[in-house]
């Protein structure tokens, strides 16, 4: 699968060929997994909105789609970074945007351990100037802050926030917690 | 007791009824008791490549519907007396039979015969669930072509959640010139694409529309065809022969190649 990965970032002549290989590759891998368009255009949405929390994209450039290899499926993405954001898990008196405190609407992307947020208020998008924010630290940060944890905070309804009712009980904040305190 | 094997595709046109009408012919040759089933209803096609059209007088649909005795309806091969067809109804469709109906035509031949071959019609509706219901085995049938192979792949997929597991495949007409100038995809690229075991690689050859011409499978004919020989490995794999496959490569048409060929060509 390597071998055709690097076939297309360095193609030889373009023959019909190579194209149909392709071609089947991308249809069968779409066919075998069953996933609906729209919904596989939702999770690249998700997936490229969490990704872009952390580094800015070069959207013009970037590929993502399933692929098939003998009997195997899998998501193969390519995001070309253009750089990487600070990642500011506290809010500063300065950031404008602030994270929610009130428990997400509904989890949008359960699989994922970070508790969810709209990526537009996740991170400031800073300009080239070099970031205002102070440097993410835990050393002072008090339970009740208002950002939420870094560690796996499942959202409401997963089994894990019951299991792990000792650890994330803790944080006040947590949204998940609230739902998952058993008694 | 019988296997019981439906040869199948997704795809029409890709050489279904030509691999069933040829393999039940060619085991036949080798001495095995085989009856063909048409499973096309309303479309039947295997009586014409068999060249038995004229011999059909009941089909399926007389025998489920008790108008006369299975023996009545299947049509000996006078070239064969090894192998018989049980033709399907011409004036009918494919919701004419259900699957449970065509499990017991089946199993009620299972005790005389070798082989029972079921020929698929294309597409995955009731015709396709009739023509599976009771196979053990099934043998894909795909051209090297994109929609033939993106049907078959949702073929494999369909058997497999009907419990079929044994499946082999056959690529069938092949032009390994196109291959070799990169404008067709090879035996290699199909089989890594499907991921099921080859048991077949039948090249295309004029010879398959002269035999559907003249109502005589490859295999019957005197000077044998890359076809008929192709066909008649399958069969022999089918029986556990370990059998090479047939080289393909094209031979070469350069300048000197001819030339060689000019010299060594005799005139008179």
């Amino acid at each position: 699968m390597l071998l055709e990965l690097l076939e297309r970032f360095f193609p030889r002549s373009p023959n019909s060929r190579q194209q149909v290989k392709n071609r089947l590759r991308l249809v069968l891998a779409h066919d075998r997994t069953d996933l609906p368009p729209h919904v596989f255009e939702s999770m690249r949405q998700e997936i490229l909105e969490v990704v872009s929390r952390y580094v800015d994209l070069d959207r013009e450039n970037m590929e993502f789609s399933l692929e098939t290899s003998e009997g195997a499926t899998a998501l193969i993405a390519n995001l070309p970074i253009r750089r990487v954001k600070l990642v500011d898990p506290q809010p500063s008196p300065t950031a404008k945007a602030e994270a929610p405190t009130a428990p997400p609407a509904e989890p949008t992307a359960p699989e994922l351990p970070l508790a969810s947020e709209t990526a537009d208020e996740a991170v400031p998008t800073m300009p080239d100037s070099p970031p205002q924010a102070p440097i993410p630290t835990d050393l002072d940060a008090s339970p009740e802050a208002n950002s939420p944890p870094i560690e796996a905070s499942p959202p409401a309804g997963t089994d894990l926030a019951s299991s792990d009712g000792t650890g994330s009980a803790d944080q006040a904040s947590s949204p998940a917690a609230d739902s998952a305190k058993a008694d | 007791m019988s296997r019981i094997i439906v040869v199948t595709s997704g795809k029409g046109g890709v050489g279904k009824t030509t691999t069933t009408a040829n393999l039940g012919m060619a085991l036949a040759r080798r001495g095995r008791k085989v009856a063909v089933i048409d499973a096309d209803f309303g479309l039947r096609n295997l009586d014409l490549l068999l060249g038995l059209e004229q011999r059909v007088v009941y089909t399926a649909v007389d025998v489920l519907a008790g108008q006369c005795r299975l023996e009545q309806a299947l049509v000996k091969d006078k070239r064969q007396p090894n192998l018989v067809l049980l033709p399907a109804a011409q004036n009918r469709t494919k919701d004419a039979v259900r699957p449970d109906q065509m499990k017991q035509l089946i199993n009620a031949m299972t005790r005389a015969f070798h082989y029972i071959l079921v020929d698929c019609p294309a597409g995955i509706e009731m015709g396709f669930q009739n023509a599976i219901v009771a196979a053990q085995e099934a043998l894909i049938v795909t051209t090297p072509e994109i929609a033939a192979v993106r049907d078959a792949d949702r073929v494999i997929g369909l058997l497999e959640a009907n419990n079929i597991k044994r499946i082999h495949l056959i690529i069938n007409r092949i032009r390994p010139a196109m291959v070799q100038a990169n404008d067709m995809m090879s035996v290699e690229d199909v089989q890594e694409i499907l991921a099921i075991p080859l048991i077949g690689v039948v090249p295309d050859d004029e010879h398959v529309i002269v035999s559907s011409n003249k109502g005589e499978p490859l295999v019957l004919a005197e000077t044998p065809s890359l076809a008929g020989i192709a066909f008649d490995n399958i069969a022999r794999r089918l029986e556990g022969e370990s059998v090479p496959f047939l080289d393909l490569t094209p031979t070469p048409d350069g300048f000197f190649s001819r030339l060689r060929k000019a010299f060594t060509t005799k005139i008179f």
